[in-house]
């Protein structure tokens, strides 16, 4: 540590204006990476949403209607093989007794195909992934509208305050004056989740309805939903302009994520090219070193640990830079950049860089140190 | 010219060193291109009707039905430019979309939309293609022009096509001669918009993606269909109907004021299915959609700018520092101590000159790639100010960075050293 240290000093006396460029360089390297990594972040999850925007349609209830569950399996039931084929349905009112100030609509999600509900597909899987006890609803039980809940549990507090106040026992909960059989527990919203067709026919849906789709919603779809619904249930819901891809943005975006991987790897090699010129600098130190009884494998590990050295600290400054950056300028700009870090994702950045750093470093200073005594001092 | 002979004498020494400064600096100049061109892509849409934009008068978005309602069709068949510019006499002129309904002799039972523009939309508007060309401006009755989208029909250029104008009191066949395809998803002027929110120029366009459509779109010529119908109606009573639909300018006298432009705007709501907005309105909000779109890439900007002055001042410092003995040498046989910056610089205006050669070569080729759809390249005065920036930068630091490092030093110094 102590020669690494010794070494540095030389270096800086020797070459101030190249140890300077080398510092600007690390420090320019640890902003341009970490945003980088941001704008990659950023604009992947922008497109995901935009891609994700064009394949559901987000349904307000209109507020002075009454959408009964009956008006709505009509309107779901009216619907052509060809919409229903590839849909899942969301569909929220607001349930009584849970309070306020809480998450207090019941959610029912499901889909209809074929003349037969069964549970949405995606929600089943990831309710079985985290299920802390019992099952999930079947398709069965979805069909026929079965008693049956799958009911909230959390780690730390087992199920919460609304779900015990509508316990008959530990198995039974009492909703809509229905005795339902709680037949798993698993992480899900405060209100239980039940068959569709267990809620009451005159239940009230006053929030929101979301059609998803496997793929982009086309026109005729389009047409066809809006058309059932001003028959079927006229003014009950209205319909948003259907989300029409815009190529030009997603251009964009593809070229700021290659921009982005580009820059991150443009800035690393700077700090190559230059320590390429110091590593020729002192080639004579280097054969000294060796008649003085160093070996290869020890100089390797002197050059590599200088580069560690001088590297770790100015390139946290950067980071540290950065974090300021990112909470004052970036946050505003990209609205999706401040979620995607996390100290992990600085320390996986980080130790990306000096683990590169130190590999194509190592490869440079191997090759530079399988010379012999002479050439070294020859170049030197 | 013994400073050219040495700088590239010393270029040609360091071959490798400058190769990597060399393909370092395109990648950045390729880089600030292709950014440069994805906010141009912005103004694209802009630029063509900027005039009408900051013009005197009322952009309009006609739909076919009034108030949105689909049981008041409320398509306006029979009125064309001149009719409107009729009702409006004080107008200076009017730029619009226009409908026609047709159908093709392979499916006469699905009735499409096509729409047909007045030659000035034609003249300074063409949307991307992926293959063919723009309608041209042509009063030839006997060849109509069309532009497709996708289509299930297999329409491609250079097909002739065989359609019906759905007209009264009967409709009229004749057949168009495919020029162009459009790329999915390629912005179209006019469409099906209903306008929401703040309106500013992207609600000119509509983006049509057969995907989503599910019917092709065929553009014509307003002029060709006009003359088509007045061709036949010679011989026939017939009128190909080409009412106004979507969007569509008013233009006004410069001395129009505001209270006679509301007037104005009044008098359209009567037919009920139109939105009507003052031009400095969607003026205004287009600048703001510019500036904000600039705004939110200005730090990607920033950093491609950063990487270039790092990547300039690491070359630029190594270059000069490795050749000071040499430089120390070529002071002994002559050459001015002061002198060995212009050597570095003309060293520079090499490497620059190669990269941006590189560089444009690597622009100019990419619409002839697998890539042209992923990069689309704009070439104009933006491009070549960020390009010309850049290497401008560069030249700075190659000058700033001998002249620290020479300057610092004597030729005793160096070779004593």
């Amino acid at each position: 540590m102590k020669q690494i240290l010794r070494n540095i000093r030389m270096f800086l006396r020797r070459e101030k204006m190249i140890f300077t460029v080398m510092v600007i360089c690390i420090f320019s390297s640890a902003l341009i990476l970490n945003f980088a990594y941001g704008l990659y972040q950023n604009f992947n999850t922008q497109k995901m949403e935009d891609n994700a925007d064009l394949q559901e349609i987000v349904i307000d209830i209109d507020d002075d209607s009454q959408l009964t569950r009956k008006e709505f399996q009509t309107y779901i039931e009216s619907l052509s093989e060809d919409v229903l084929q590839n849909m899942t349905v969301f569909v929220a009112g607001t349930l009584e007794g849970v309070g306020e100030d809480t998450y207090n609509t019941l959610d029912c999600r499901f889909e209809y195909y074929n003349g037969k509900y069964k549970v949405m597909e995606e929600y089943r899987e990831n309710i079985e992934k985290s299920l802390h006890s019992g099952r999930m609803i079947t398709d069965e039980e979805e069909n026929s509208g079965a008693y049956v809940a799958l009911v909230s549990y959390d780690d730390a507090t087992g199920r919460n305050d609304f779900i015990k106040s509508i316990m008959k026992d530990e198995d039974t909960i009492i909703l809509f004056g229905r005795e339902y059989e709680i037949i798993g527990e698993a992480p899900t919203t405060i209100t239980p989740s039940i068959p569709f067709l267990s809620v009451p026919e005159d239940f009230i849906f006053d929030d929101i309805v979301i059609l998803s789709f496997d793929n982009v919603i086309n026109k005729p779809v389009y047409e066809e939903l809006k058309m059932q619904a001003d028959t079927v249930i006229p003014e009950k819901l209205i319909f948003p302009e259907l989300d029409l891809p815009d190529p030009d943005s997603i251009t964009l975006y593809n070229n700021i994520i290659l921009i982005s991987l580009l820059i991150a790897v443009l800035s690393l090699l700077n700090f190559a090219m230059l320590y390429h010129f110091v590593l020729e600098k002192r080639s004579r130190d280097l054969a000294i070193m060796r008649i003085c009884g160093c070996t290869k494998r020890r100089a390797l590990l002197i050059y590599l640990g200088e580069c560690a050295v001088l590297s770790v600290p100015v390139y946290l400054i950067g980071t540290g830079l950065f974090i300021l950056l990112l909470d004052h300028v970036f946050d505003d700009l990209f609205i999706y950049m401040k979620q995607a870090y996390s100290m992990q994702v600085y320390l996986i950045i980080f130790i990306g860089y000096i683990l590169l750093m130190l590999l194509i470093l190592g490869i440079m200073i191997s090759r530079h140190i399988s010379k012999t005594i002479l050439q070294e001092w020859k170049e030197g | 010219m013994i400073l050219i002979k040495t700088a590239w004498n010393i270029f040609r020494k360091n071959f490798m060193m400058n190769l990597f400064t060399i393909l370092q600096m395109t990648a950045v100049l390729v880089i600030t291109a292709v950014m440069v061109s994805s906010v141009c892509i912005r103004y694209q849409y802009y630029t063509p009707f900027k005039d009408y934009f900051s013009s005197n008068g009322i952009f309009m978005d006609w739909t076919f039905y009034a108030n949105s309602d689909p049981s008041r069709y409320a398509f306006n068949d029979m009125m064309n430019n001149e009719d409107f510019l009729e009702e409006f006499p004080e107008a200076k002129g009017m730029l619009s979309c226009h409908s026609a309904m047709m159908y093709c002799s392979e499916d006469t039972e699905k009735l499409f939309h096509a729409w047909s523009y007045d030659d000035e939309l034609i003249k300074r508007f063409e949307p991307e293609l992926q293959e063919g060309r723009w309608l041209s401006i042509t009063t030839d009755p006997r060849t109509v022009e069309v532009v497709v989208s996708e289509n299930e029909y297999g329409w491609e250029v250079g097909d002739t096509i065989e359609l019906a104008a759905a007209s009264f009191p009967n409709d009229m066949p004749f057949t168009a001669k495919v020029v162009g395809k459009l790329r999915e998803g390629a912005k179209i002027p006019g469409g099906f918009f209903l306008l929401e929110g703040e309106p500013d120029f992207n609600n000119f366009y509509y983006p049509y993606t057969y995907e989503i459509e599910q019917q092709p779109a065929l553009l014509f010529s307003y002029t060709a269909l006009y003359h088509l119908d007045s061709g036949l109606a010679k011989e026939t009573e017939r009128d190909v109907s080409q009412g106004v639909i979507s969007s569509a300018f008013l233009t006004f006298p410069d001395d129009f004021t505001e209270e006679e432009l509301f007037a104005a705007q009044q008098k359209l709501n009567q037919y009920g299915n139109v939105m009507s907005f003052p031009m400095s309105e969607i003026n205004e909000n287009s600048k703001k959609y510019l500036h904000r779109e600039l705004y939110n890439l200005l730090p990607i900007i920033i950093v491609l700018f950063i990487l270039a002055a790092v990547s300039s001042v690491s070359s630029s410092a190594l270059s000069t520092r490795r050749r000071l003995k040499d430089y120390a040498i070529y002071y002994i046989t002559g050459l001015q101590w002061k002198h060995c910056t212009l050597v570095n610089l003309i060293q520079s205006v090499v490497i620059s000159a190669i990269s941006a050669v590189a560089a444009s070569a690597i622009l100019f080729a990419i619409p002839y790639t697998a890539y042209k759809d992923t990069f689309k390249i704009i070439w104009n005065p933006y491009l070549f100010a960020a390009m010309g920036g850049l290497v401008l930068l560069y030249f700075i630091i190659s000058m700033m960075m001998p002249v620290i490092i020479i300057g610092r030093s004597s030729p005793k110094q160096i070779l004593t050293r």
